[in-house]
């Protein structure tokens, strides 16, 4: 629930509060990675409330959804669950290739190759992606038409990943790579996700997924296509924006080693188990017979989990260290493109004083030299600017919410009822109940408190920033 | 450095009373949200159709189209002065607002009253089948939307008589409850259209 609150925030967020000027066509590609992302929850997570709704109500108040002996069917939970659980791997993955398309144009010094076919390749993953649940199903002895479908669509889903692979490729190639860490881990994405990849259209295939369903092999593509599709780019992102965070530069030597120990951790952990998988060994088991000729192969990922073990540790050191007496890292020390990096680091609460202006895909990188900013919102409440949705112009202004505790008790009540009605069925209705008083204080209506002005007109100039064209930092 | 060139926004409307507010974006997104729960659950009927030898199964009789017609006819009613409170909500009309919203009001704690009935004209319980399982869940999740919607109405009613001049917001907030109204009213004619009709017809 909270996450398809938080997706209804970002959609709406996305199309009505952008940047003057920053048409869709503008906006950066995270952003369209991250409006794709909230889409898909907004569609693919009912499913898995209702899937855990009724499986609560067959156990607690006795509903047959899932009891064949009275009309009901335990592949109901099976299609339920995945049809929340595929876009599931599509909602972690796809904010990743958004990270990556940043930290590569940012790092290649030149702007993504292929922006709109970028973009369709998000689009169409979305849509792709809700309609390859049943390969994770081919055991249960579906209609093998049926079967055949998803196989084809599963297959389908690769080509626009593979659209965005070659973007990534030209714009690498194309431009002047600089290796920093965070350059680092979006290529160990593109090498490690390449072979998750690969792994999985072995695995839409229904003849060659009866083979290795519920084996190691299994175990190793997802790794590959998590870890590296979603862990490596994560890790790179936090390397490029916490100078943003936090102010500071997170140590470049100890960023190194924290990739090479878990580039080279990672595959020797999750390598050798597409071997064990081809060769039978089973998932989900804490042992196995002794003689079955496994031993070397899980003795050699154990050994890799050690590696990454190390890596993380060195991880965790560089962040604590760094936050404290890492080089101060100044407004934009990357010389990237987007408009986040026009503010301080830290950014203030409200992140720029005047609203900037857009004129281009990359902000920073097109900005011109009279590039206007916007006036006019009020300072005595907390006021934004809504902008059309398609366009980006100015369309009119809206006051937020002020702040309030309701909110805050509102969720304890909601959690109240949630573990109430783990025990018992009464939780539902009793939680609901205990719900309505802290939501009428929530929407009860203040009387509209009018606070001093915050910054006198005449400071304004003193104060006012103007966006600074990115200075690359010299070494 | 020269002065920067501005854009001054301070002419633009400090408020909106329909599709454009950041409020009414976020209620369909509720909506959304809370149409694919409904989709999905009917999606879970017609599979569990799908496995019935027979639907609805032998001990159940075909359902009986007397309350929920009469419930049906009631809530398409209802959006009439829902309508013509969304309107005057618009023009931001206090009396109008007031005396339209109120009638819709009472239409909408009837139907409340009448799904009580419904409920209880069921002739199986949710525990009896799978049959019974998904038409209780259905008509429940439809019950609580029916429920919350009127509570919004009657807590907005309440507001709205609290206050000689109301703010914007308030009416933005009529025309919001008027939309969710409108929606509760269109899951219900799906409903009795595959749950009630459709065992008649086939």
């Amino acid at each position: 629930m909270s996450a398809l609150i938080v997706a209804v925030e970002l959609v709406v967020t996305i199309f009505r509060q952008r940047a003057v000027g920053m048409s869709l066509n503008r906006m950066p590609l995270f952003v369209w990675s991250a409006l794709v992302m909230a889409f898909m929850i907004i569609f693919a997570m009912p499913a898995v409330m209702l899937a855990s709704s009724t499986l609560i109500m067959d156990r607690m108040v006795a509903t047959q959804f899932y009891n064949p002996a009275e009309g009901g069917d335990a592949i109901l939970w099976q299609h339920l669950f995945w049809f929340f659980g595929h876009p599931e791997v599509y909602i972690i993955f796809i904010p990743a290739t958004g990270m990556v398309s940043s930290v590569i144009a940012t790092f290649s010094r030149r702007p993504d190759f292929g922006y709109t076919a970028i973009v369709l390749a998000l689009i169409t993953t979305g849509f792709l992606g809700f309609g390859l649940w049943v390969h994770h199903m081919f055991a249960t002895n579906l209609p093998q038409l049926g079967e055949s479908f998803f196989t084809v669509a599963s297959i389908t889903i690769a080509i626009p990943t593979g659209v965005q692979f070659f973007c990534w490729l030209s714009t690498i190639w194309h431009g002047k790579p600089k290796f920093d860490t965070p350059m680092l881990f979006m290529m160990g994405f593109i090498v490690m996700f390449l072979i998750g990849g690969l792994s999985g259209v072995m695995v839409a295939s229904v003849p060659l997924d009866l083979q290795v369903h519920d084996t190691y092999f299994v175990v190793a593509h997802f790794h590959y296509v998590l870890i590296g599709g979603a862990v490596l780019p994560l890790f790179g992102a936090i390397y490029y924006w916490f100078p943003k965070v936090a102010g500071r530069m997170l140590n470049e030597a100890l960023g190194k080693w924290h990739f090479a120990l878990w580039f080279i951790g990672f595959n020797v952990t999750f390598f050798p188990m597409h071997i064990l998988g081809l060769e039978g060994m089973p998932r989900r088991v804490y042992t196995y017979p002794a003689g079955m000729g496994w031993s070397d192969p899980n003795l050699v990922s154990s050994i890799g989990v050690l590696i990454i073990i190390a890596g993380a540790v060195v991880f965790v050191w560089n962040v604590l260290a760094s936050l404290k007496h890492g080089e101060v890292a100044g407004d934009n020390p990357w010389g990237a493109p987007t408009l986040e990096w026009g503010t301080t680091s830290p950014p203030p609460v409200y992140n720029f004083l005047h609203l900037p202006t857009v004129s281009g895909r990359y902000a920073l990188w097109t900005m011109k030299p009279d590039q206007p900013v916007v006036t006019g919102l009020r300072t005595d409440v907390p006021q934004v600017l809504i902008t059309h949705p398609l366009d980006g112009e100015p369309e009119h202004r809206e006051t937020l919410a002020g702040p309030t505790i309701w909110p805050f008790i509102t969720a304890i009540a909601i959690t109240i009822g949630f573990i109430w009605s783990i025990f018992s069925p009464w939780g539902v209705p009793y939680g609901m109940l205990i719900c309505v008083p802290p939501f009428l204080g929530w929407f009860w209506p203040r009387r509209e408190r009018r606070q001093p002005e915050l910054v006198p007109p005449n400071e304004y100039a003193a104060r006012h920033r103007r966006l600074e064209p990115p200075r690359v930092r010299a070494g | 450095m020269s002065t920067p060139r501005v854009i001054d926004v301070s002419n633009l409307p400090e408020y909106e009373l329909g599709d454009r507010a950041l409020v009414w974006w976020g209620q369909v997104g509720m909506l959304v949200i809370e149409g694919t729960m409904f989709a999905l659950t009917f999606a879970t009927y017609f599979y569990l159709r799908t496995v019935a030898v027979q639907w609805p199964p032998p001990t159940v009789a075909l359902p009986d189209l007397t309350l929920p017609s009469i419930m049906l006819a009631l809530l398409l009613v209802s959006c009439i002065p829902m309508y013509i409170a969304d309107e005057a909500a618009k023009k931001e009309n206090y009396s109008r607002t007031i005396i339209w919203f109120g009638i819709s009001g009472v239409l909408c704690i009837g139907a409340v009253v009448l799904r009580w009935y419904e409920i209880g004209a069921l002739e199986f319980k949710w525990y009896s089948h799978a049959y019974g399982s998904a038409v209780w869940t259905l008509l429940g999740l439809h019950t609580f939307h029916l429920v919350v919607s009127t509570g919004e109405t009657i807590v907005m009613m309440l507001i709205l008589l609290t206050r000689s001049r109301p703010q914007h917001k308030h009416y933005l907030v009529v025309r919001i409850d008027g939309l969710y109204w409108y929606w509760v009213v269109a899951w219900y004619l799906l409903y009795y259209v595959i749950v009630d009709v459709f065992p008649h017809v086939g």
